[in-house]
């Protein structure tokens, strides 16, 4: 080879490297991850355990995403967690941290209303969309706000199932013991106006959630002789509250219902807590029963629990849904712009743990008039059944359901309750 | 209408929980008067003790529960000389120019370290021991359970032994003759930085055995010990600072008032609403005519 075309050769060989390290680089500026930003609270004084599970279940779907090849071009996507503590103002700095540092292009999250409601002005005001998971304020959607969309159950969908099981019972006097947060003063509210449409004699008393003891006012509440305990605070006090109802021979006894908050779906903790006072508590489920269950539910509930040793509560299927969702919306839109992924959240058909996700009220399509308007952006079918603990060391999903009739299980026929046998 | 039976019930109740309410303050005011330090982690203690009796119970099958409170107390007996042993040691060396602020950045320190640090070990749910016994006593309709019931038993056997080891012993005298006068106390042999430790040892102990005994009652997650720290601070401030009857008498009274105030108040919301409120007002009105608190002593 002459030293000329030996030149050449050198030339083009370093031209050849240098485009495709152009090449190269373009490519990595693509396959750049799409970040998503998820805030909950993962410490005191939130309810950090409901948060774990709840981000705990994200990963798994952040997982699934990548492993099977990311989106967009394969791109593979990044979930950042920012601590909201369950406080409404460090839930708006997690977000402002999300949005102007991390530059993520959608959130989702949340599980105490009032950090939701905290967050909405900073999601207006960057244009950014959001998928609220767990948060059961009816305002959160009933602001009609463009970006905010909703999966989880409305407050006052919920307190309606409640009722309709408590009318269907045939309970007389019910006594309901609430937590003293924005969640309990709303629940008081739509039960208060719920059950003033029945025969249903009803009291109620707040209690802080933080609170260890309540035999005293458990003492007291059985003067009045209801027969159904309507005991809804969340958290660890939950357990105590059970454990406590039955140890002043309250309830869940033959003569009072027991009917405690979701936490109790923890059937570990549960278990390990109540023991036999446990059994014949009733307790709500927000997701759908075993028996309707799709084969891809049932898969990922199982991938759950090799994965974390633990059953999947509704709270995490809804963090698990949440991430999928959002990933589904850039999917369907092909990007990551804000407008695109919203208008996609409004037209989605999508298949998850709990249920074929829609929003089927949004900007194209407002909410009727004769609707609540906390319709808006949220999705209409959340299913929520009632079961009852039966044996020790049940979990939620081997339990019998008990309401609603459609899914009823054959072993409580048409009382919708099992009551606790005469000793 | 309230029955006889009821108030019998709930004051029953009241004094259970005073009991157990007045160990954890005993612990408080017995380091607060040999090392003049308001240990804010003490909450803290409390709920590693809880947690150290539910994973021994958990580890090893078929152990009697009073195993759980015992180690309990053994484990933080020994956390406590090693926090006072590294951490505070320095205020009674003299190596700190701001030994009150010192103490508090401290102990505050370590109320948020240990509570993240139980967040990141232990885990994010509520752990519960099993029970010391099934069942309860009832009168009618009421009942109350074996677990408070033995719970409070042992806390008041562990205050009557404290009381003893106070008063009748070298090491008691010596922790006495420490909180009196520092200067003095050495002067006759005793070791103040030693009685320092065990002081701060003991009353983690007391922190720890209360919260393994409230632990089956109540269960425990890593933020449990936040409210009942703050009510043993009041309660230490209401008997007396430092003074050892004062906290066994003032734990009786709040968990009196706090019960009965929950159970008589017309409406039961506002009742349960204001239930940590009822102490706070026994409080003040005893600071307002005693200012050092019931057996407190005057300055």
């Amino acid at each position: 080879m002459s030293s000329k075309a030996r030149s050449f050769f050198i030339l083009f060989l370093a031209c050849s490297l240098l485009i495709g390290s152009f090449a190269f680089l373009a490519l990595a500026e693509d396959k750049e991850p799409v970040k998503i930003g998820i805030v909950l609270p993962m410490s005191p004084p939130g309810a950090y355990n409901t948060g774990t599970k709840m981000y705990r279940a994200a990963q798994l779907a952040a997982s699934k995403v990548n492993d099977s090849g990311g989106i967009l071009g394969g791109r593979k996507v990044k979930l950042i967690l920012v601590d909201s503590r369950g406080m409404p103002e460090q839930g708006k700095a997690a977000v402002e941290r999300l949005i102007t540092k991390e530059k993520v292009v959608g959130i989702i999250g949340n599980y105490h209303s009032g950090v939701a409601l905290a967050q909405m002005p900073i999601l207006k005001k960057y244009h950014i969309p959001y998928i609220c998971a767990e948060a059961w304020d009816d305002r959160v959607t009933s602001k009609g706000q463009e970006e905010v969309f909703r999966i989880s159950i409305t407050t006052s969908m919920y307190t309606q199932i409640a009722v309709d099981w408590m009318k269907a019972v045939g309970f007389e006097k019910v006594y309901l013991l609430h937590e003293n947060t924005a969640y309990g003063e709303w629940l008081k509210g739509y039960f208060s106006e719920q059950l003033d449409a029945t025969d249903i004699e009803y009291k109620n008393v707040m209690a802080d959630p933080k609170t260890q003891d309540f035999t005293s006012t458990l003492l007291r509440i059985a003067q009045w002789e209801p027969d159904l305990l309507f005991g809804d605070v969340t958290g660890p006090a939950s357990f105590s509250l059970l454990k406590q109802s039955k140890n002043t021979g309250l309830a869940p006894t033959p003569d009072t219902a027991y009917y405690g908050s979701i936490t109790l779906l923890n059937s570990k903790e549960f278990w390990e807590s109540a023991g036999e006072n446990g059994k014949y508590t009733v307790v709500s489920r927000i997701a759908l029963p075993p028996t309707v269950e799709s084969e891809m539910a049932k898969e990922v509930q199982k991938k759950f629990k090799e994965t974390y040793d633990r059953d999947m509560t509704p709270q995490a299927m809804e963090g698990y849904d949440a991430f999928m969702l959002m990933v589904e919306a850039m999917k369907s839109a092909e990007s990551t712009d804000a407008d695109a992924v919203i208008h996609a959240l409004e037209n989605i058909k999508w298949d998850g743990v709990r249920g074929t996700y829609q929003f089927p009220y949004g900007s194209d399509n407002p909410v009727p008039e004769d609707m609540p308007d906390y319709m808006w952006h949220q999705f209409p079918d959340v299913t929520c059944y009632l079961l009852e603990y039966t044996e020790v060391g049940q979990t939620p999903t081997e339990a019998p359901v008990i309401w609603p009739p459609e899914w009823a299980s054959d072993v409580v026929g048409s009382d919708y309750y099992i009551p606790v046998p005469e000793e | 209408m309230y029955t006889a039976d009821y108030f019998l019930m709930q004051g029953m109740s009241g004094l259970v929980l005073g009991s157990l309410y007045a160990l954890m303050a005993l612990g408080l005011t017995l380091i607060f008067s040999v090392l003049k330090v308001i240990n804010f982690a003490h909450g803290e203690f409390y709920v590693i003790g809880g947690y150290i009796s539910y994973f021994l119970l958990s580890l090893v099958a078929g152990i009697p529960p009073i195993f759980g409170v015992l180690a309990s107390m053994v484990g933080l007996f020994f956390l406590g000389a090693l926090v006072e042993g590294t951490l505070l040691r320095p205020i009674h060396l003299g190596q700190v120019d701001r030994p009150d602020e010192y103490a508090i950045l401290i102990t505050f320190g370590l109320s948020f370290l240990f509570q993240n640090l139980l967040l990141s070990v232990c885990g994010p749910f509520p752990k519960t021991p099993p029970s010391f016994l099934q069942g309860g006593w009832r009168i009618g309709v009421m009942m109350i359970s074996y677990d408070r019931i033995i719970a409070a038993g042992i806390a008041i056997g562990i205050m009557t032994l404290m009381m003893w080891l106070v008063r009748s012993t070298w090491s008691g005298q010596a922790l006495r003759a420490v909180s009196q006068n520092k200067d003095a106390a050495s002067i006759v042999g005793i070791n103040p930085l030693r009685m320092n430790t065990l002081a701060f040892a003991i009353g983690s102990a007391l922190a720890g055995g209360s919260g393994a005994l409230v632990a089956p009652v109540f269960s425990m997650a890593p933020d449990a010990g936040v409210v009942p720290s703050i009510r043993s601070f009041i309660i230490v401030v209401l008997g007396g600072m430092g003074s050892i009857k004062g906290a066994i008498i003032g734990g009786l009274i709040i968990g009196l008032i706090e019960t009965l105030g929950t159970a008589v108040i017309p409406d039961p919301s506002r009742a349960l609403a204001y239930k940590r409120v009822y102490g706070l007002i026994i409080f003040a009105l005893v600071l307002l005519v005693r200012p050092q608190g019931l057996f407190g002593e005057e300055e």
